[in-house]
């Protein structure tokens, strides 16, 4: 996916680039925008949609995981699986509310870890001969 | 994936019968050796494998519903069941209610978008209400089967 890829009329335009949050101020709040590319092996599968699940529960904010047409509540754990996020994938991060700086700034390390601590999961057997 | 393409029918428990999380987790293996979806050579080594999963954090992720998973090398696709808990167990979700759907997943190494899908998929129909009231009142396999391939008609 290029870093122009939300030319469609659903998507919400964008003059960022991934791994700069981008402040828009509305009518109501400010709201905060990143883009960040997806860095575990394996996805945003279940461990680390919990990590943001968690992250996302500790903050006055309202996080938003958006990937196309698709949003996510980062509160729940099920809207996320349906981002299909694979490693390499890129997602944009919508945050608004009075700690939403604080919310982003989780989730994108969250996000962007390549593994998470005691990470390795799954990989609990190695092959027997 | 289609859940009706990794859930093996004939290991659906409508009733588990277990009460705590290590022995609902070993109930559903059970029921995927007896269906013979795994080695029994295996058995072991996977609810090994799925409990370790759980000691890193709960695969119950709030409304009622775990997702315990792991993956083994003696697999060459996804495979899962689904287990109705009735009376709900303990299993130290998000949220800290108890757990009432159970939908179990144990992949091959190293198919990760796999994993992915399936677990799409499983969240598509366990985010509509209905969808999980019916299944929790349901009380055979058959029932439960027909919910899950009714639910990726509607999809």
């Amino acid at each position: 996916m290029g870093s122009k890829a939300n030319g469609d009329s659903l998507a919400p335009s964008w003059d960022g680039e991934p791994g700069r949050p981008v402040l828009r101020s509305g009518p109501e709040a400010s709201v905060l925008h990143q883009r960040v590319v997806i860095q575990h092996p394996d996805g945003l599968h279940l461990r680390p949609a919990v990590a943001v699940a968690q992250a996302a529960h500790r903050f006055d904010a309202e996080a938003v995981l958006i990937r196309g047409d698709v949003r996510a509540n980062a509160r729940s754990v099920m809207d996320m699986f349906l981002l299909l996020a694979e490693r390499g994938t890129e997602i944009e991060l919508e945050v608004r509310g009075p700690e939403a700086n604080g919310a982003l700034a989780a989730l994108v390390d969250i996000l962007t870890a390549p593994t998470l601590p005691e990470a390795d999961e799954d990989r609990t057997l190695p092959p027997k001969g | 994936m289609r859940t009706s393409e990794f859930v093996v029918r004939d290991a659906i428990i409508p009733g588990v019968e277990a009460t705590t999380k290590e022995s609902v987790i070993r109930e559903m293996v059970g029921s995927l050796r007896a269906a013979g979806a795994i080695k029994a050579a295996a058995e072991e080594e996977i609810v090994k494998a799925i409990l370790k999963r759980e000691q890193l954090g709960s695969t119950g992720i709030g409304r009622g519903v775990a997702i315990p998973h792991a993956k083994h090398p003696s697999l060459s696709q996804p495979i899962g069941t689904v287990a109705i808990a009735k009376n709900g167990v303990n299993f130290n979700s998000l949220d800290n209610e108890p757990v009432h759907i159970l939908v179990m997943l144990i992949s091959p190494q190293d198919r990760p978008s796999e994993h992915l899908r399936a677990l799409e998929n499983v969240s598509k129909s366990l985010r509509d209400d209905t969808f999980c009231r019916f299944l929790r009142q349901s009380g055979t396999r058959e029932e439960i089967w027909e919910l899950l391939t009714e639910a990726e008609g509607n999809k």
